[in-house]
This record gives C-alpha cells, sequence and structure tokens, in this order.
C-alpha cells in the first residue's frame, strides 16, 4: 500500500468510528431512517392535498434523491471534525497531503446517503404500490449513487469553507438540504425559478441527476437520461475539486496565520 | 412568602411589601436568566440558533409546489408548518439542550448547589427559546408575501396571537420533560432529530390528518401540535373557527402535564446524580 492509500484508510477507520459515534444498526433504522422517511412523507403527501396522483409521483421520486442526499450532507460537519479535533496540524505536516485522510474520514457519510436512499425508494414503493421496469429500476439506482456523489462532492466543498468557520457547521448542513430540496427539482421543476437562476441551478447536485431519472419515467430514450446522469459526475468533479483547492488554500492560510490549529 | 407572626388569619395579614418584594424577586429571576441565557446564546448564535435559520428554510419547498400548481388558498398551511415546526424546533430541541449547554461549559453543579431550583431556570430558558421560535412568522410572511409575492391573509388575528403563544407555553413544557429524560442520553442531538419527522407528520403540520391513513387520526389528537395546527391553520381560514375553547383547552391541559411531569423527572434525575456523587460525570 503506498502512502496515500494508507492515509485513505486511516482516515476511513476515523469515519467508521465517527458512524458509530452517531448510530447503530437501531438507532440508524429507527431513528434516523425513520425521522428522514416521514420527513419526506410530509412532503409526498402534499400531491394527495393537490389531489394530484402525478404531482405524489414527482415529489416521491423528489424525495427519495433528496433523503440520501441530506445523509450525505453529514460530510459538511464530517469535514470539520478535524479541525475541531486539533488535529489538523497532525494532518498537515505529514509527509504525504492531507487530502486522502479527510476523504477517507468523510466519504462514509456518502455511503449512509445511498443507503437511505435506497431505504427510502423501497419503503415508499411498498406504501404508494409504485411499480418500476427493471431498466427503470437500473437507472434509479445508478442516479441515486452519482447523486450523493455529487452531494458528498458539495458538502466536501461546503465542509472546507466551513472549516474555517466551525460554529456555522449546523447551520450550513441543516439548511443545504431544504434549499437544494427547494430549487433543484425535487419538489417542483428548475424551469418554475426564474430563468436567471435556471442555469445556475444545474450546477448544483441532484439537479441533473433528477432530470435523467424523471426522463426515464417518462418513458424518454435512456441514452438521455445516461446523457444526464454524466452531467451530474461532472458536476462531482467540480465541487469535489473546488472543494479539494478550498482545503489546500485554507491549509496555506491557516499556516500562514499560525491560525491552523484553533476554531 | 412570610406574614405577621401575630397574626389570626394569615389571609388577611399579608404583608403588602412582602408580596411586591416576591413578584418583584421573581420577575427579577426571570429577567435575569433570560438576558444571561440570550448572552450566552447569542455569543453562541450559529450552534443555538441555527433551527431559527434553518427550520423555516425547509418551507420554501411547500411554498413553491402550492403556487406551482396554482394553488395559492393552501399557502397558509406553509405558513402553518414554518411557524409550527420553528417553534418546536426552537423551543424543544434547542430548550432541551439547555442541560447539554450547561455540562459543556461545566456549570451544573453550580447551578444545582444554587438556592433556585433547575426546574425553574429550565422552564425559563426553554420558554425563551420557544418565544425566539416566533420569530417564523415574520420569516413565513417574508418568504410568502415579499419573496414569492403571494397572497397570505389572515382572517383572526386574534386567534393567531392565540395560538402561537399556547403553542409556544405547551411547546416548553414538552422541552422541560425533554430536557429532563435526554439530559441522561449520550449523544442528544441524535435522538433530537430522530423524532421531529413522525412527531409532525403525525401531527400533521403540514398535510392535514386526513390525507393520511386512518390509523393516524386515532394518535394525532394525542399531540398538541396537531392542536396548534388545526387552530392557527383556521385563523388563515374566512369560516368562523369552531371549538376553539375545547382546543386551547387541550394544548393547555398538555402544557401542565408536560410541566408536572418535566418537574418530577428533572427532580428525580438530579436526586439520582447527587446520591451517586456522578452529577459532573455524566456525559
Amino acid at each position: 500500500m503506498n502512502m496515500l492509500t494508507r492515509k485513505f484508510a486511516a482516515g476511513w477507520v476515523l469515519g467508521i468510528e465517527d458512524f458509530k459515534s452517531f448510530w447503530n444498526w437501531k438507532t440508524w433504522t429507527f431513528g434516523w431512517l425513520l425521522r428522514i422517511a416521514t420527513t419526506g412523507l410530509s412532503i409526498v403527501l402534499i400531491g394527495s392535498l393537490l389531489g394530484s396522483r402525478a404531482s405524489l409521483e414527482y415529489l416521491l421520486i423528489g424525495n427519495v434523491v433528496l433523503s440520501g442526499c441530506i445523509g450525505a450532507l453529514f460530510a459538511v460537519m464530517a469535514t470539520t471534525w478535524s479541525r475541531l479535533d486539533g488535529t489538523y496540524p497532525l494532518l498537515v505536516i505529514a509527509p504525504s497531503h492531507p487530502l486522502p485522510a479527510i476523504i477517507g474520514r468523510t466519504i462514509v457519510w456518502m455511503l449512509q446517503g445511498i443507503a437511505t436512499s435506497f431505504a427510502v425508494l423501497i419503503i415508499y414503493l411498498v406504501l404508494f404500490k409504485i411499480s418500476f421496469t427493471a431498466s427503470q429500476l437500473l437507472l434509479t439506482g445508478f442516479g441515486i449513487i452519482i447523486t450523493n456523489l455529487s452531494t458528498y462532492a458539495f458538502a466536501f466543498f461546503l465542509g472546507a469553507i466551513v472549516a474555517r468557520f466551525p460554529s456555522m457547521r449546523s447551520v450550513v448542513f441543516n439548511s443545504t438540504g431544504s434549499l437544494l430540496a427547494a430549487f433543484c427539482g425535487a419538489t417542483v421543476p428548475i424551469n418554475f425559478w426564474p430563468e436567471i437562476w435556471r442555469w445556475t441551478l444545474h450546477f448544483l447536485p441532484t439537479a441533473n441527476a433528477l432530470i435523467a431519472i424523471r426522463s426515464s419515467l417518462n418513458n424518454v430514450p435512456l441514452s438521455e437520461a445516461y446523457i444526464y446522469l454524466g452531467y451530474e459526475f461532472l458536476i462531482a468533479l467540480l465541487w469535489g475539486g473546488l472543494g479539494a483547492l478550498i482545503i489546500e488554500y485554507m491549509i496555506n492560510a491557516g499556516r500562514a496565520d499560525g491560525s491552523i490549529q484553533y476554531e | 412568602m412570610e406574614w405577621h407572626a401575630n397574626c389570626l388569619n394569615p389571609l388577611n395579614c399579608w404583608h403588602k411589601g412582602v408580596v411586591v418584594n416576591y413578584f418583584l424577586s421573581r420577575g427579577n429571576l426571570i429577567y435575569r436568566v433570560s438576558k444571561s441565557q440570550l448572552h450566552s446564546s447569542l455569543n453562541n448564535f450559529f450552534e443555538d440558533f441555527y433551527q431559527l435559520i434553518a427550520i423555516p428554510l425547509v418551507g420554501i419547498a411547500p411554498i413553491a409546489i402550492f403556487i406551482q400548481a396554482g394553488r395559492p388558498d393552501l399557502l397558509s398551511y406553509a405558513f402553518v408548518a414554518i411557524v409550527v415546526m420553528t417553534i418546536g424546533q426552537m423551543g424543544l430541541f434547542t430548550g432541551s439542550e439547555t442541560i447539554a449547554i450547561d455540562k459543556r461549559a461545566q456549570i451544573v453543579e453550580l447551578i444545582v448547589s444554587s438556592p433556585t431550583p433547575y426546574y425553574v431556570l429550565i422552564v425559563i430558558r426553554s420558554l425563551v427559546f420557544a418565544i425566539l421560535g416566533t420569530f417564523s412568522i415574520l420569516i413565513a410572511w417574508f418568504f410568502i408575501q415579499i419573496c414569492f409575492s403571494a397572497p397570505l391573509n389572515v382572517y383572526h388575528p386574534g386567534l393567531l396571537i392565540g395560538s402561537v403563544l399556547i403553542t409556544v407555553f405547551a411547546t416548553a413544557g414538552l422541552s422541560t420533560v425533554t430536557s429532563a429524560l435526554f439530559s441522561l442520553a449520550k449523544n442528544v442531538r441524535t435522538l433530537q432529530a430522530s423524532i421531529n419527522g413522525p412527531l409532525y407528520l403525525l401531527g400533521g403540520v403540514l398535510v392535514p390528518v386526513k390525507f393520511l391513513p386512518l390509523w393516524v387520526s386515532y394518535i394525532s389528537p394525542f399531540i398538541f401540535f396537531y392542536w396548534s395546527a388545526t387552530l392557527i391553520r383556521d385563523a388563515m381560514s374566512p369560516e368562523v373557527p369552531q371549538h376553539v375553547a375545547i382546543r386551547f383547552g387541550w394544548i393547555g391541559l398538555s402544557a401542565m402535564v408536560f410541566f408536572i411531569v418535566g418537574a418530577v423527572l428533572l427532580g428525580r434525575m438530579i436526586d439520582v446524580l447527587r446520591r451517586e456523587g456522578t452529577l459532573s460525570l455524566v456525559e
């Protein structure tokens, strides 16, 4: 194993411990999953309130994807923990770059997001008696994985900024999910928002993957849907890259002014 | 309180100054506790008040859905959800963290050994958080009327104010119960974050209970948020609201039960911790 892999593995072990400090299988299922599924249901049932099955299914798909994203957004907070633990300087003075360790510690939350989305998908499909074809299910599965990757990358970017202002981590974590839910096509189409915003909204996680999943459910050719998933993947690379640049900048700034070990 | 030693009927002999002093000292206590809680929370704004920012944002999605569906008449539902959920989160969840905040500051022993019961302080501080949650009225109004330029009519302002106040009161009551329960738990936020989804769904805070399966309607009346939501929704409907007194009474009763249970639980908890000498060791 080379140095980078070892650092990633060390971070991963820490990430698993972080996860265990939050949840065990019981609290994850009956605490986290129940909370996420019921919060999403409040929104999905607006479809019933509006008396429209189409609205209900639209909101259902949006919430399946969003549920996972909220799980992946834990990475915003996780990115700040090394700084709060006071271990940032140690990561920085180690001979290799700190990024693999940071990614190793935080990527566990992406897996939480993927697991959450799949669990919520199963719950909603059973509750609302919706059936998917195999190809639709496959594309939805890919969509969930790629969306969680892009949301994780976005969370990593936000976390890199928040690491400089750790007291903001709760507000950023809790607000981002609601904003993504409102603006990225999970609850209303992006076309609902002013024209000047739409272009920008496509650069946020979930927007393109949701278009892909919805297209496949509306029997649009699958190739077109997979192109949107490709866009979502590019968005993941974009935010991940920006996050890495910001961490690099923050580390250099922290070393320059001696604030790297302080909150 | 005290009365003149040579007075035969104490009810006739309340010394005016004693009564005034009693209320002044209680008023002073409330003022000082509220002030110090506000002061410490404002210094830690984004940690203690993050719900006040984050929860109203949850309401943007429903507002957008109703407007997109051409149903501005349902915007009051989004308003109700924002207001009730923010008061709930601020009072119940942030208020519940008061003991955690004290533990962090390592002042639990000092508070317990001071002459004012911890319970009184918890009630006042929970009320402060719940009252701050009412800012969500302004935020919800701002989102609907200013950001979305959509209509939002309050047909019964008195009912709206009364409903919000009694909700604040009951939330503070529930907060005293949860603060006692959660103070023994290891990871407070994990627990807090877990109960909000089911509570608001079953309480019909956003989508009324009649759109949920029938069995939910047997549970909802036991959740006071259900009554709060129906009252605030009625305040924004042109029809004359029905059974207002009963609903107020039910929320008030819930509040009283919560305050009593909270007092008992907190008292027991502190007794146990003092007896075992583990007050400062609670994680």
